[in-house]
């Protein structure tokens, strides 16, 4: 978790003598927004991914959720709480995660589908941010694990993760704090784009992930690994927040959907 | 920002985490499904569900999906994990292990038996890991822990059978929740959401007698008819579950009725689970049991449903 405040000698010169046809911009040849102001999958520059979520698709876990946000498809399982091992907290649940990727789940077969070091730092993440929001005094002695699962990849994995394992966790009937949303900002020819996919994260533009809880509005986890100029950040800081409560619309619609759905069968 | 304030006076609102319920935090207590937010003195929600206000008390229902939470008096079915010191560490779906303590069982040789330390020596002849056996809550301890009891001769060890799991919320609490249905088979409801399907009891009298406890169970063959019963009953059981149909012996005999239509393998392919539930809507549009098919509204609850399976 870096936040990397720049006021170093890079971005000395103003940022109002940037234009937008400033040839830093191009990266590999291509713009990433269009004259027209589309970006390379048609969207605009605060529009989401498609966002699609099933629940219940693991019928012998707590609380399950199949979720596909633009290209990534991931499934998220909840299992618990249940009596732990001995290690277990006598105060709170202990929360536990899983992370695997299917070995076919980007373009180039991957031979290692768990336990490297970015699925162990992802893993990390997670389990630390759900340590925070799921209220784990209700739940003594007890143990909730999460096991993640990507079948498709497209960019990054953390962000669709957080908001499926959220959702997962509601469905599993597990007491929360709020909901937890995560997005992911990039700027590219001075703009900020929300929701990166691969092709846009592979840029080596400035970006930034911010995980909140927009009924709190507090902050759980924010991350930005490059240099970035203050006035930069702030508008990539806005713009994240608000691809997040665009998020938190969409998986709250979801979660009625799915309630009413349930109260009309129940 | 993105929360709103509910009107606690409205009845079954549907709510999410963090939805705030009340910033009247002196007037309302906090119930199942609500947490106090300290620092800015808000009353929220903590789980999906719909909202119950009784008198000041204000609570979230969670509508599906959760683990069984206990009563004392409840028949639960459990399986024996470990044998401890003096008592059986048992899973019964809950969120914490229960505990068959062995001074709370019977012993053969009748009711009012010491328990001597040889009893506790032989504990695994009783139950072992693995068994599966008819319980009831006896208490419920402050940290959630549960204690069973099974000085009773319906409760014991289960012999051969079927156990299908459910949802617990499917699972009423009734008068009586051992049954023997006219078609030829026993059915135990456990609160905790395992149903146990097994062959009338009345050919073996001897397994429920006092002199061995209820701890001796016979293992003569069962004919393929009865199997074939109990199967099917299994099935019905398993689409009443899917359909989120209140499991009692009478909805469990009404689809039982339905499925003679049909192979028994067949009988959970969603195709037939829909054509069956339209049946049942067709015929009753309410179980007897008390089980609602709820909806109305010109609803059809079981389209909806089904798109989403």
């Amino acid at each position: 978790m870096t936040t990397a405040m720049d006021t170093s000698s890079v971005m000395k010169h103003k940022r109002n003598e940037l234009t937008s046809t400033s040839t830093t911009d191009y990266i590999s040849g291509f713009d990433l927004i269009s004259i027209e102001g589309y970006r390379q999958d048609g969207r605009k520059n605060d529009e989401l991914r498609n966002f699609r979520v099933s629940f219940n698709v693991v019928p012998d876990a707590d609380g399950s959720c199949y979720m596909e946000h633009g290209n990534c498809k991931l499934l998220a399982t909840i299992y618990g709480p249940y009596e732990g091992e001995s290690r277990s907290n006598q105060e709170q649940a202990v929360i536990t995660c899983d992370f695997s990727m299917t070995s076919y789940c980007v373009s180039e077969r991957r031979l290692r589908t768990f336990g490297d070091m970015k699925s162990q730092k992802l893993q990390m993440a997670i389990q630390r941010v759900f340590q925070q929001a799921v209220i784990t005094e209700t739940y003594p002695k007890s143990q909730i694990d999460i096991y993640l699962k990507i079948l498709q990849s497209d960019g990054n994995d953390y962000c669709p993760c957080v908001n499926a394992t959220t959702l997962a966790f509601i469905n599993a009937g597990i007491p929360m704090k709020d909901f937890v949303c995560s997005s992911t900002v990039g700027y590219v020819q001075n703009k900020c784009i929300i929701d990166l996919n691969q092709q846009e994260e592979q840029q080596k533009s400035p970006q930034l992930t911010l995980t909140i809880m927009p009924q709190r509005e507090d902050i759980v986890a924010l991350s930005c690994e490059s240099r970035v100029h203050h006035d930069i950040y702030n508008e990539m800081l806005d713009a994240a927040t608000r691809a997040n409560l665009q998020l938190f619309n969409l998986m709250k619609q979801a979660v009625f959907q799915q309630l009413k759905t349930a109260l009309h069968v129940l | 920002m993105a929360s709103s304030i509910i009107d606690p006076s409205i009845q079954k609102q549907l709510v999410v985490p963090g939805t705030i319920l009340t910033n009247d935090t002196s007037n309302f207590m906090r119930g199942h499904g609500t947490y106090s937010d300290t620092t800015r003195n808000h009353l929220k929600a903590s789980i999906a569900g719909v909202v119950n206000k009784v008198d000041r008390l204000l609570c979230v229902e969670p509508i599906e999906n959760t683990r069984y939470l206990g009563e004392v008096g409840h028949v639960v079915i459990g399986r024996v994990l470990k044998v401890d010191q003096s008592r059986w560490v048992v899973d019964i779906q809950s969120r914490l292990d229960a505990y068959l303590p062995l001074a709370s069982v019977n012993l053969p040789g009748g009711e009012n038996r010491r328990r001597i330390e040889d009893d506790e020596r032989n504990m695994r002849q009783y139950l072992k890991e693995g068994d599966l056996f008819s319980a009831e809550i006896q208490q419920i301890y402050q940290d959630g822990t549960l204690a069973l009891q099974t000085r009773n001769l319906r409760y014991g060890k289960l012999g051969e059978g079927i156990l299908v799991h459910v949802r617990s919320s499917l699972v009423k609490r009734t008068k009586n929740h051992f049954h023997s249905l006219p078609c030829g088979a026993s059915v135990i409801r456990g609160c905790n959401g395992s149903i146990w399907i097994c062959p009338p009891a009345s050919t073996s009298s001897d397994t429920n007698s006092v002199d061995t406890g209820g701890y001796v169970k016979n293992i003569e063959s069962v004919s393929i008819d009865v199997r074939k019963t109990i199967v099917r009953l299994s099935n019905c059981i398993r689409i009443l579950n899917q359909l989120g149909l209140q499991i009692f012996d009478t909805s469990i005999m009404d689809i039982y009725e339905l499925s003679s239509d049909y192979e028994i393998d067949d009988l959970i392919q969603p195709k037939i689970i829909q054509t069956i539930s339209k049946h049942l809507q067709q015929q009753k549009g309410i179980i007897n049991g008390g089980g609602e098919v709820s909806g109305g509204n010109g609803v059809d609850p079981y389209s909806h449903h089904m798109k989403e399976e």
